[in-house]
């Protein structure tokens, strides 16, 4: 038996039989063909955003039951008979309340209404009032935001039939909240393991261990450092750091024999200990007393009303303090010494071998935090923070003699304390929690509503694969912006409750920790179960066999991981939640489990995926796991050594790469850039977009399913929310205007409505009600004065600003809008506390500069009682023009450099005249083959009437491409004979032409163009205003200003910075050299030596502020 | 329709291509008046698909005048056709509006009406109580202005290949080989009659040199030559949107690009007289 | 939104002639013919036909700008003819050439019971 063969699933006892007679096949080992169709299998039980949805589901069912029944009990020092006891916490219906009325709440009316698509939060209730005790059930204590698609939501079990009448987009995977009207992600966030050892390089390079422990009850950090050559154990409460042995003594191993023992008696380790021995002896500590004395000494002491002795202090500190997650029960600190005896034992062995140190980017060390536990977090410290605001005011009221009633806490009870933090977090991002002093920001994120089949989500790829760009917002540097996506299959587990496992263990062989003397311990492989320690086993192949034959016969949780570090002589069962793992066929005896006749009845509908989980065909494998196997790619690659087959290669790859055709045949660079471009991409957002109203919206009017797709494709819906068209693509130079990758767009393709878009937005307006009883008001637009006869009739009415108005004052359907035009005429009171006050007008000034706007659909919302606000949406339709951004799907993108007229584009025999011609020095330095592929694909699929499958690491072959279109009349290099449209002449090269999934950008050239002669200036420096929202001038910076130095250019710069700018003319008194005006010099009370100069004003406002601080700058006039 | 031109050379053979692309007048609807419009589809959307709906017109187009400009004020008869749409859907069920819906105000023209569109052209589904009302104006206009006044859906030529083999290196070919080599034509150029080789139709040669590329391969690089007719031979092939026969496009074509030599003769003249330029 | 409009490929526009002549003050018996309105249609086939002419040394045509629309023909004849009149007598002979395929196309089409234009525009 080899090593590795026998180490992975343990299969050893057999694996030496021969493989079984297949009760199908014939002698020759039958492959699986078409492995790929479990995928849609697998989505069909859990979906594609199934992480976030479970773990939403599961804070709801389980984590919020956990977090009350934790924090029970409110009491109040005032009242000791008082207490309120939280029976039962349940999510109601999503539903709003409004005007004392609550109705059911759909999504899309959230998204309309800017309101928060949230269900109340319902508590079952006992507590006191005066002297009885009161029941309560169905106590609303706040609102609790609902996932889109979750079980708490009202689309969950909907049939597309219904979820359309509900306004809903079939295809929509949901796993986003709604927030004040405004789509919102929260995303995953990674972290490092709790619970866990991790042994890391200290800033000041030695070598330490540190475990972050966290239970419901606390979260703490230990940490183990080494100082020349000795072993401390620092923490936040220790004053000063506290050598290790000191340690293990107050946590009851006195005997140095023991402590060597406990942490190894190999040399390596004796040697290793020495150091930390001596210090110990040196400070003359031998009895566990006198250490506890010495660590109570070294702890920063909150003294708080009663004293207890340093000793006491010194256990408290060491039983629930130091490695918090270890359980202690009365002062039993045996297991605690076992573990503290192990980091030692890591540390020592990590200093001697520099491979022990854990690397921290490895997924096996990381945990994900999903929307669920990210919320549980928020909820706990919320619901702790009500309850104490609950206690606050049964103190207040309670302290207060001679009440005319007796108390009723439910009458206090403030819903807006849950409901505001909750929201409010979702839509700013900001994770605030006190009590953890935790403050991460940007944790939520707007849906880009760009492209819907691959909109922001994130989730975090477990693999390093180049081509996918990583998961997660990395949560430690803030924000810097690393966004990572989950592959197709990735899973991210929940909590599981360890008990039974542990019993299991237990039944498997595992022996008692408490049962065992310390170089028992280190003999053995110790069994880890969720970061603590279990116990040993002394036969770990066999027991990591016999756990792995269980669960696969479904008798332990099929997300238990069970992995066995021969090195560090480690197994480690893991339960818990956040960890990333994915779906693998077994293979038994050189033969895949999973066989065609299964696949046979997946395919039939007969069988699903949970079905072969439940068989053992196909088991979840996390990544430590991993390492204990060996997967193969194929079924064809399956040797004695493979423990499990891939079910698909494609499925390393998330749903934002999987777009890409033929992705195994690009530069890897090109397939990440097209990550990032995919989502600018303008197509179909959903099914519901005609009503939606987004801040701003892009879509493409004619979009297209691409011709050569990618099973991804399929999983995501794409091809019923496309953004792109296929493009007839020649690929040549032409006429100068398509270097750097420009491309040329054929006049009469964009006329027949190619790439056209249309971009829509929202402008909204409030009418808001003030404390003074008056409020704004929309009046009708005003009338056109009468023309005076004295003065030339204006060019245009006065009154044009107003012309879109009707005569409500709000901006009527199907008006045209220009810049400057008003939308609404709101006037508001200049004085909102005087009741008797002026109304001044307000309304708001456009501020788009698109010429011709079309306001269309007119919703009117109500998201307030009092404060009415008025939404409406501008329709902008968009020609492809110069300067527009397409991009294929390599990371090939362009800009559009000329249109020409069909006429003069080059055509074919068959009278083909391509959509666009892209210049092949595209192709050379980005190496995206794929993009050639594609054409082929796209040409062959075309003429067959069929579309051609560019999946990664599968896909149609060149070679049948070509067949494709050598059986078509075509050459099989995809090149055709061109002839110029200028002069009629063939031209002298073939050239590659066909069809290219093209997508347009939404950056364009009508949202950016912008050019100033004179404009507005900013007020306190009277400089030309920045950016062209304020029609700001263009700036010539200082590197531009260098430029013109060095070319001694003075005139220029002079009028570039001074004429053209702030210009300004002061008076200065020759005498002084202080500001006069007027010709008057205010100093020397005369005008004699008064002259003008013209400096910036800048520079004028330099020197008054000087002036102000009592700084006297003088100018000095010379003459010339 | 397809024709052949020979005797001249590529540039009027181009030159004509581009005027039946470029510079053909046909009708088409350019501007639209909405009146009620619930459909899916909003109202830019709805005039761009009405504008592209080929337009038979029953006169001459090139009597009429351009609307840009025809003396009246707005539109006028002498300068377009009005056209009328108004569907409602009373039903349960989607209905589509097509070009047939599409209804002319004066009998001069009439959106494409051809037997291989039994159903016309789509515009728009309307579901259940969706309405469009609208009435669209046509004038003449050219492709260069905008495609929807482009005639012809393909107009092209091609050059005539001419195709030399070698009987005589043929013939010392095995019947295999000859299938071979008919076989290397993607295009199919070749067919084997009686054993020998022939070419039914020499304009289904596609250049692509694959037979050459053969016959190299096999050591007789002399068995056929492809290279294009000298003096050039053209076969247009010019297919129509509808609006026009395909005659008529090439003879309004024709007369369009003599209209134009003819202007600039006349300038050229003029100019001579007023600057008495050297004869 | 930020393209010429389209009308301003056949409207020309005002204060521009449609064509202007340029002599070329260092070259003899050339000239520089700026055409409005025009693109290659026209230019191609009048340098093709220019070059025909054994008189004319030099013939070509450019269009400077996609955006502008207008085309340059430039034409250096030998001396014993001058750039006009080489330019008058190519333009003559391109009207007798579409005048014949003209005549052709309605010959042939008549068998096929193709209406000629001007039968057309007696109905």
């Amino acid at each position: 038996m080899s090593a590795t063969a026998g180490l992975g699933t343990g299969q050893a006892p057999q694996a030496a039989a021969p493989p079984r007679q297949d009760p199908v096949g014939d002698a020759e080992p039958q492959y699986l063909k078409d492995k790929w169709k479990m995928l849609p299998e697998f989505l069909k039980c859990r979906g594609l955003l199934r992480n976030q949805l479970a773990s939403f589901n599961y804070f709801l069912d389980v984590d919020i039951k956990k977090i009350v029944e934790a924090n029970n009990r409110v009491v109040c020092e005032a009242d000791p008979t008082f207490f309120l006891k939280y029976t039962n916490i349940y999510i109601g219906k999503p539903s709003v309340e409004e005007e004392l009325i609550v109705s059911e709440i759909t999504p899309q009316q959230c998204r309309l209404r800017d309101m928060t698509y949230s269900a109340p939060i319902i508590v079952d209730v006992e507590y006191t009032r005066g002297k009885q005790i009161v029941i309560r059930k169905g106590v609303p204590i706040g609102r609790m935001p609902i996932m889109l698609r979750s079980a708490y939501c009202v689309l969950s079990n909907k049939s597309p039939e219904q979820l359309a009448r509900l306004g809903e987009c079939p295809m929509d995977p949901g796993g986003y909240f709604v927030v004040r009207g405004v789509e919102k992600v929260i995303l995953i966030q990674e972290q490092l393991s709790k619970n866990r050892i991790i042994i890391e390089h200290d800033p000041k390079g030695g070598i330490g261990a540190s475990v972050t422990s966290s239970t419901h009850e606390r979260k703490t950090r230990t940490n183990l450092i080494t100082k020349h050559g000795k072993i401390y154990l620092r923490h936040n409460t220790l004053s000063e750091d506290v050598g290790v042995v000191v340690v293990l003594k107050a946590l009851g191993i006195e005997s140095d024999q023991e402590i060597v023992q406990m942490v190894g008696s190999e040399p390596m380790y004796i040697i290793g200990l020495s150091a930390s021995m001596e210090e110990c002896s040196k400070l003359a500590i031998r009895t566990q007393a006198q250490a506890l004395d010495f660590i109570g000494s070294k702890i920063r002491m909150i003294r708080r009303g009663f004293s207890r002795t340093r000793a006491d202090e010194a256990r408290e500190f060491l039983s629930s303090v130091i490695l918090s997650h270890v359980p202690v029960y009365m002062f039993n600190f045996r297991t605690k010494s076992f573990y503290l005896s192990l980091m030692v034992r890591r540390v020592i062995h990590a200093m001697t071998d520099p491979s022990a140190v854990d690397d921290k980017d490895y997924y096996g060390n990381k945990r994900l935090e999903l929307s669920g536990q990210l919320l549980s977090l928020l909820f706990e410290d919320l619901f702790k923070r009500f309850n104490a605001e609950l206690s606050r005011i049964a103190d207040a009221t309670l302290n207060k003699s001679n009440r005319a009633q007796p108390f009723d806490i439910l009458k206090s009870i403030r819903q807006d304390i849950m409901s505001n933090g909750l929201a409010h977090a979702i839509s700013s991002g900001n994770w605030t929690l006190k009590r953890f002093k935790m403050e991460r920001a940007g944790v939520t994120q707007v849906l880009a509503a760009v492209v819907h089949g691959l909109p922001g989500y994130d989730d975090p790829h477990h693999e390093p694969v180049r081509e996918d760009p990583q998961g997660v917002r990395a949560p430690v540097l803030q924000s810097c912006g690393l966004v990572k996506n989950l592959a197709l299959l990735t899973h991210v587990t929940t909590d599981e409750d360890p008990a039974p496992i542990a019993r299991l263990c237990f039944n498997l062989g595992v022996e008692d920790l408490l049962l065992l003397s310390g170089d028992e311990f280190n003999r053995h492989c110790v069994v880890f179960l969720n970061g603590q320690i279990l116990g040993i086993h002394r036969n770990p192949r066999h027991f990591v066999y016999a756990f792995r034959a269980l669960r696969r016969a479904g008798r332990v949780g099929e997300f238990v991981s069970i992995f066995l570090n021969e090195q560090q002589r480690t197994v480690t069962i893991a339960a818990d939640g956040g960890r990333v793992c994915r779906p693998l066929i077994i293979v038994a005896g050189r033969r895949t489990r999973l066989r065609p006749a299964h696949m046979q009845e997946l395919l039939d509908g007969l069988r699903t995926f949970e079905d072969c989980l439940r068989e053992g065909l196909v088991e979840y494998v996390d990544v430590n796991e991993e390492n204990n196997c060996e997967v193969a790619l194929q079924d064809a690659d399956i040797t004695s050594r493979t423990t499990h087959c891939e079910i698909e290669p494609l499925s390393i790859l998330g749903c934002v790469a999987g777009l890409i055709p033929y992705p195994h045949h690009n530069q890897s660079p090109r397939n990440t850039y097209q990550c990032a471009m995919g989502k600018q991409a303008m197509g179909t957002i959903a099914s519901n977009q005609q009503r939606r109203i987004d801040t701003i919206l892009y879509l493409l009017v004619y979009p297209e399913r691409p011709l050569v797709k990618t099973r991804t494709l399929d999983l995501v819906h794409f091809e019923n929310v496309p953004a792109g068209i296929n493009a007839t693509v020649a690929v040549m130079s032409y006429s100068g205007y398509d270097i750097e990758d420009a491309v040329i767009l054929n006049k009469a393709s964009l006329d027949r409505g190619f790439m056209r878009c249309i971009v829509a937005r929202k402008a909204q307006a409030s009418v808001r009600s003030y404390p003074n009883q008056s409020s704004d008001i929309i009046c009708s637009p005003p009338e056109e004065p009468p023309p005076d006869p004295n003065k030339p009739a204006p060019a245009e009415p006065r009154t044009q600003r107003y012309h879109a108005l009707d005569d409500d004052g709000i901006c009527a359907p199907n008006e045209i809008i220009n810049p400057g035009d008003i939308y609404v005429n709101k006037w508001s009171p200049k004085n909102t506390n005087d009741p008797l006050a002026a109304a001044t007008d307000l309304a708001p000034g456009a501020n788009m500069l698109a010429a011709a706007t079309i306001p269309s659909e007119v919703p009117t919302a109500i998201s307030e009682p009092t404060d009415h606000s008025l939404t409406r949406f501008f329709f902008n339709r968009c020609c492809p023009e110069l300067g527009d951004k397409f991009s294929s799907r390599h990371g090939q993108k362009g800009v559009c450099g000329l249109i020409v007229s069909q006429e003069d584009m080059p055509f074919t025999d068959q009278g083909i005249c391509p959509d666009m011609i892209m210049n092949p020095h595209g192709y050379p330095s980005r190496m995206t083959v794929g993009k050639l592929l594609e054409l082929m694909g796209g040409k062959a699929g075309l003429m067959e009437g069929r579309v051609h499958d560019g999946t990664a690491f599968a896909g149609d072959p060149v070679g049948e491409l070509s067949a494709a279109l050598i059986a078509k009349g075509f050459s099989y290099n995809g090149k055709d004979m061109l002839t110029s449209g200028i002069t009629g002449e063939p031209l002298s090269a073939y050239i590659y032409t066909g069809p290219i999934y093209y997508q347009k950008l939404k950056h364009m050239v009508l949202d950016k163009m912008h050019a100033r002669s004179r404009g507005p200036r900013a007020v306190l420096t009277r400089q030309p205003t920045e950016g062209r929202s304020r029609d700001g001038g263009l700036r010539l910076g200082e590197m531009e200003r260098d430029c013109l130095i060095g070319y001694g250019a003075a005139m220029l710069l002079n009028e570039r910075l001074m004429v053209s700018s702030d210009q300004f003319s002061i008076c200065v008194c020759g005498k002084c050299g202080l500001i006069g005006y007027k010709g008057w010099c205010p100093y020397c009370r005369s005008g004699e030596e008064i002259s003008t100069i013209k400096i910036p004003y800048a520079c004028k406002l330099l020197f008054q502020e000087l002036e102000s601080m009592n700084v006297v700058p003088r100018i000095r006039l010379d003459s010339y | 329709m397809t024709f052949s031109l020979e005797g001249t050379d590529a540039s009027i053979a181009n030159a004509l291509r581009r005027v039946m692309i470029a510079e053909t007048p046909t009708v088409a609807i350019h501007f639209v008046r909405i009146e009620n419009n619930t459909s899916p589809l909003n109202d830019e959307m709805l005039s761009h698909r009405l504008g592209l709906i080929p337009i038979v017109y029953r006169g001459d187009v090139r009597q009429l005048n351009s609307n840009r400009d025809c003396d009246c004020q707005g539109n006028c008869a002498r300068c377009s056709v009005e056209f009328e749409l108004h569907v409602r859907n009373d039903g349960e069920d989607t209905i589509e509006v097509t070009s047939h819906d599409l209804r002319a105000l004066s009998d001069m023209a009439v959106p494409l009406d051809d037997e291989t569109l039994p159903r016309g052209i789509l515009i728009c589904k309307l579901g259940k109580f969706q309405e469009i009302r609208l009435t669209a104006i046509a004038t003449k206009g050219v492709g260069k202005e905008h495609a929807k006044w482009s005639p012809v859906s393909t107009a092209v030529f091609q050059y005539e290949p001419s195709i030399r083999l070698n009987y005589r290196l043929l013939d010392e070919l095995s019947p295999q080989d000859r299938q071979n080599f008919v076989g290397s034509c993607p295009a199919r150029v070749f067919e084997i009659q009686d054993g020998r080789v022939v070419i039914p139709d020499v304009y289904r040669c596609t250049y692509t040199e694959e037979c050459m590329r053969w016959a190299e391969q096999v050591g007789k690089p002399d068995l056929v030559t492809v290279k294009q007719l000298e003096p050039p031979r053209f076969r247009f092939s010019v297919e129509t949107t509808g609006s026009l026969k395909p005659a008529e496009i090439v003879q309004s074509c024709l007369i369009t690009i003599q209209e134009k030599i003819r202007k600039i003769e006349d300038l050229l003249v003029t100019k001579q007289e007023e600057q008495q330029l050297p004869q | 939104m930020n393209a010429p409009d389209r009308f301003e490929l056949f409207v020309l526009p005002p204060d521009t002639e449609k064509l202007t002549v340029t002599q070329d003050t260092k070259v003899p018996n050339a000239a520089v013919f700026k055409i409005y309105l025009e693109d290659h249609t026209l230019g191609n086939i009048i340098r093709c036909q220019l070059l025909k002419d054994p008189t004319v040394i030099f013939a070509g045509y450019q269009q400077p700008h996609p955006l502008e629309n207008y085309i340059l023909v430039r034409i250096q004849t030998a001396p014993q003819n001058n750039p006009v009149a080489a330019f008058q007598h190519c333009l003559a002979e391109l009207q007798k050439e579409f005048a014949s395929i003209y005549s052709q196309f309605e010959t042939q089409l008549a068998p096929h019971g193709w209406r000629t234009a001007d039968e057309r525009r007696e109905m």
